[in-house]
């Protein structure tokens, strides 16, 4: 391991115990004294956690816009996609929205969502409904760095935005 | 005139007889001086050693750094600490010299360009427990246990250590090991990043490069007779 190579020894003649050593021969001084010293060291990186979830209107995330998501005025669907750029799984989540005085429908969808010429917006997996204004932990809803949520955003009546919060894990105690 | 050069001649040559006289004299004490002062300093010497040549030697202080058993040490990286997590690892902690250790002491550097709160935060930055054991401990996934022996457990901030080091055994007896948990625990806290962003000094996405330094100082000096 790095700390075999790290290994080092003073021993112990410093320049003040040389003059010491001098002074004792030429019958000056006391004794020397040399204490003696080792020691061994590795090193070891570190890198903490982090979770940064990220919603922006657009149906891909390649062509997602700013975030948070500015929610127009519109009575057709509006789309977005929630993306997390940290690096741990988050234990939680909120998704809010801002401005708004009715609560839009926010339907989330593991797979882009198929938008028909006419008719309903419709997902691979059925969709799940998002709670606005409420933490939860329940693991389908929970970004993930693996995985992409699509929005469906219907019922806007008014200009707002959607923004989301996600939390660390709650710690973990590991031995290796 | 003449008469009078005689005996000046007469004279003179009567004071160089005495004058050589006077030199063998001279030279003939000194002789016998040299004769009897030799014989002063003539002293009678007598020397014993010992038929078998007394050896010396200095002795040595090594200490050794090692993974324990089959703990990761700190060979590996401690990655995406989340808080409250604790990471505990293992090290082996040997004195192969020849002379006991006292003093057994920890101290921690960053090595990293740029410190970051992990290392200069002693609130929210990494905080290190060690626990000595005479014995290498066992342990599980999530817990370690020490059969013998077991030691007081030091804990102190990361930031801390790097100033000042923590002192984790008295003694350490030459050809014996050590064997010290060692846990880094990121504390607990709230951070909420939204829309992406995280907060102001955020613990998120720090980095470290830890240098774990153990030394010891020589045992005592003595004085000894026999």
């Amino acid at each position: 391991m790095a700390g075999d190579g790290g290994a080092r020894v003073r021993w112990p003649l410093g320049a003040g115990a040389v003059l010491a050593l001098l002074l004792s021969a030429a019958g000056g001084g006391g004794p020397a004294s040399a204490a003696a010293g080792s020691s061994a060291a590795a090193t070891q990186p570190v890198s903490t956690a982090s979770a940064r979830v990220v919603v922006q209107a657009g149906t891909q995330p390649a062509s997602a816009g700013a975030a948070p998501m500015v929610l127009a005025s519109l009575l057709g669907p509006q789309f977005a996609v929630v993306t997390d750029l940290g690096t741990a799984q988050p234990s939680k989540v909120l998704y809010d929205v801002s401005g708004l005085a009715v609560l839009p429908s926010v339907t989330a969808c593991s797979q882009p969502w198929t938008v028909p010429t006419l008719g309903t917006p419709s997902c691979a997996d059925g969709g799940r409904a998002l709670p606005l204004g409420v933490t939860t932990a329940d693991p389908a809803l929970v970004p993930s760095p693996a995985r992409t949520w699509y929005l469906l955003i219907t019922g806007v009546v008014s200009a707002g935005t959607l923004q989301v919060s996600a939390w660390l894990p709650v710690g973990t105690t590991g031995s290796s | 005139m003449s008469r009078t050069t005689g005996a000046h001649v007469a004279h003179t040559a009567g004071h160089a007889v005495l004058t050589k006289a006077a030199a063998g004299a001279v030279l003939t004490a000194v002789a016998g001086l040299a004769v009897t002062g030799g014989g002063v300093y003539a002293l009678l010497k007598a020397n014993a050693y010992n038929a078998t040549a007394e050896g010396v030697s200095a002795g040595t202080l090594l200490l050794t750094l090692t993974d324990s058993g089959t703990s990761k040490g700190f060979s590996t990286t401690l990655g995406s600490l989340a808080p409250s997590d604790v990471v505990n690892r293992y090290v082996e902690v040997k004195n192969t010299g020849s002379l006991d250790g006292t003093n057994v002491t920890l101290q921690l550097a960053d090595q990293a360009a740029t410190p970051s709160l992990l290392t200069t935060d002693a609130t929210k930055g990494l905080q290190v427990t060690v626990t000595p054991c005479a014995v290498a401990w066992t342990f599980t996934a999530s817990s370690g246990t020490c059969s013998s022996g077991l030691g007081t457990a030091v804990s102190v901030a990361a930031a801390t250590l790097r100033s000042t080091p923590a002192v984790l055994d008295t003694v350490i007896a030459q050809g014996t090991s050590r064997y010290y948990q060692v846990s880094v625990a990121l504390p607990a806290s709230t951070e909420v990043s939204v829309n992406g962003v995280l907060p102001g000094g955020s613990v998120q996405g720090l980095t470290a490069s830890l240098r774990w330094t153990f030394a010891m100082d020589q045992r005592a000096a003595t004085t000894t007779s026999s």
